[in-house]
């Protein structure tokens, strides 16, 4: 079970993309060299959550590129979510990789807000 | 979490009454020892939610290597009546065929002793393993993939990877034909086309094993294993492909669930009746995902005995590797079975469970016949795996199905925690088993103590008769993502 908070939308977004990437190599060993934006589009937060964690697996598992920093706009309007990535291709000599992160599931997943603070509770298949 | 009423009915025989919106009881196989851990689980709870599907068949049922997963246990069967009953993507699981293959060489403990370090390195640097792992295949084309996952194994053997014979000695003979590619997503063929011979990570591995005791002379004389044999097991599935098609369905099936008027406890047990439009869209692409991984554990056999032949410098004669069997672990399947003295058809659903059919099956491999379907059962890396046959009792009690596997006791964070002071490498080296993996927590996680014993859990599936032990196997080469 991963659990994240953040004190708005998007540092929730972000301190996922961060724990997302813990769980599958060191950041500290990234360098962020080369620049990736992605965008897409999600039918209210959930679906725009779980997009975004799903395109994060598809960065590293599919187009094997490891990110180091990390830009989220929401654009609540458009239900677009605009992901700046500054990272580096995997290069298995230089990087220390840990596990593949296959799938996010649907199991125990919540999504929640106390006061400020923002909650995300989700479990990956690896 | 409230306590699941379990009754037992005979030996190794426990019963989950009927209660509620359940459709039919669960069923769970484990002697007195292993029924004290499962009780203490979740998984029991997800018995009893897959016995809400609509078309269940007769029990929802749990193999004695039970443990929790996303929706359907893991370790769990049930089947479905093809007219009236349902498929699920959570009944299959993620990584759809995941699955293992056992080949067996003519080389002994002795020919490979001195030579195992270098035999070990040879295959981690000659088989992907891992994050960011590429196929030594160049990357296919979309049009390419798509062949691959309509000729099934055959697309392998007609590339050189292994020999006409392999496809007798696979599940399906390594092809499902009820596919139809149109219903993939793009994603899903860009996530495959690097991956074909990769071999995942988390609890996937190639393994170098020693035949270290024989339960049955005569069957192991059949499979050609003598005491001391080495042989290579091999587990691993359908990778990215496999997973983004489940992922796709899950999706895709929750857009459509409210058509079917169907009541789901768990949001993971999402599925549709088999024969609606959507259902066969996920079964054929289901049956894609599948051969995709037996063209993959073909294509990972074949990168294993080039390993074995360059460092050992033996002829392909000389080290005669021939494969035993190949079943999947992960897979819905439609079979005819004898309900209440009826034919009918059902979708067995299999999630950690193996096929386990007796001798003379009409979808037996002529050669296997008159012994019974191999069963291969792999344990943990540090005690033993077992080579088993398929028994009759299984078509009448378990849709003709048995344990996958140990079973998980704990959690990969749990072990990661458990493991933080030891020296895994000397830890398994002391148990004779030399490992090589990308990381250490994927040693950890996999370390001996996360599983059940599997000797106990093969046992329950021999004294109810369903599967028969013939020989076991004593890892001393391991090699993971």
């Amino acid at each position: 079970m991963v659990e994240v908070r953040g004190r708005s939308k998007e540092l929730l977004f972000i301190n996922t993309a961060y724990a997302v990437a813990g769980i599958m190599y060191n950041i500290e060993k990234v360098t962020s060299q080369v620049k990736r934006i992605l965008r897409f589009n999600g039918d209210g937060l959930e679906d725009m959550f779980k997009s975004f964690v799903r395109n994060l697996i598809l960065v590293v598992c599919k187009d094997h590129f490891l990110y180091k920093k990390i830009n989220v706009s929401l654009k609540k309007s458009a239900n677009e979510v605009v992901v700046k990535l500054w990272g580096e291709p995997i290069d298995k000599n230089k990087h220390e990789l840990f596990k593949e992160i296959k799938a996010l599931t649907e199991h125990q997943f919540s999504l929640d807000k106390k006061g400020r603070i923002r909650y995300a509770k989700f479990v990956v298949d690896v | 979490m409230d306590r699941v009423e379990i009754v037992k009915v005979s030996d190794c025989i426990w019963e989950i009454p009927k209660r509620g919106k359940m459709r039919v009881p669960g069923r769970v196989f484990a002697s007195d020892e292993l029924i004290k851990q499962i009780e203490n689980e979740q998984a029991l709870q997800q018995v009893i939610n897959v016995a809400h599907l609509p078309g269940i068949v007769n029990w929802s049922l749990a193999m004695p290597d039970i443990h929790w997963g996303y929706g359907f246990p893991i370790g769990g069967v049930a089947a479905f009546d093809v007219e009236e009953g349902v498929i699920s993507p959570g009944g299959v699981g993620y990584d759809i065929n995941c699955g293992v293959r056992l080949a067996r060489t003519n080389l002994f403990i002795a020919d490979v002793r001195e030579k195992l370090d270098s035999l070990i390195h040879h295959l981690y640097n000659n088989i992907p393993a891992g994050v960011g792992s590429k196929s030594v295949i160049k990357k296919l084309s979309k049009g390419e993939l798509s062949d691959l996952v309509q000729k099934g194994v055959k697309w392998a053997i007609e590339r050189g990877f292994g020999s006409e014979e392999d496809k007798f000695s696979i599940e399906s003979e390594g092809q499902l034909s009820q596919i139809d590619v149109s219903y993939i997503s793009e994603t899903a063929f860009e996530r495959g086309r690097e991956q074909i011979g990769t071999l995942g990570s988390g609890n996937h591995f190639l393994e170098i094993d020693v035949v270290d005791k024989i339960y049955d002379k005569d069957l192991a004389g059949y499979f050609k294993l003598q005491q001391d044999t080495i042989a290579v097991l091999i587990h691993s599935g359908s990778r990215g492909f496999g997973h983004q098609i489940c992922e796709d369905y899950i999706k895709i099936l929750s857009k459509h669930i409210h058509e079917f008027n169907i009541e789901i406890p768990d949001k993971q047990l999402i599925c549709a009746p088999f024969k609606s439009n959507v259902g066969q869209q996920y079964f054929h692409s289901m049956n894609c995902a599948a051969n995709f991984a037996f063209v993959n554990r073909q294509i990972l056999m074949h990168l294993a005995k080039q390993s074995f032949l360059q460092t050992l410098g033996l002829s392909e004669n000389e080290l005669g590797m021939e494969l035993i069997y190949d079943v999947c672990h992960n897979m819905a399947k439609v079979e005819e079975h004898i309900i209440d003295r009826e034919k009918r058809n059902l979708v067995v659903h299999r999630k950690g469970a193996t096929r386990a059919f007796p001798k003379n099956h009409p979808l037996l491999p002529k050669k296997y016949q008159n012994v019974g379907q191999p069963v291969i059962i792999p344990g943990d890396m540090g005690r033993y795996s077992f080579l088993c046959i398929g028994l009759e009792k299984a078509l009448e009690i378990t849709f003709g199905s048995t344990c996958h596997g140990a079973g998980r006791v704990a959690s990969r964070s749990q072990m990661i925690k458990q493991m933080k002071n030891v020296d895994l490498k000397k830890d398994l080296l002391a148990r004779g088993v030399v490992v090589m993996a990308q990381s250490r927590n994927s040693i950890a996680e996999e370390m001996p103590q996360a599983y059940k014993d599997v000797s106990k859990v093969v046992d329950v599936m021999e004294n109810i008769g369903v599967s028969k032990k013939v020989v076991r196997l004593k890892p001393i080469g391991v090699i993971k993502g």
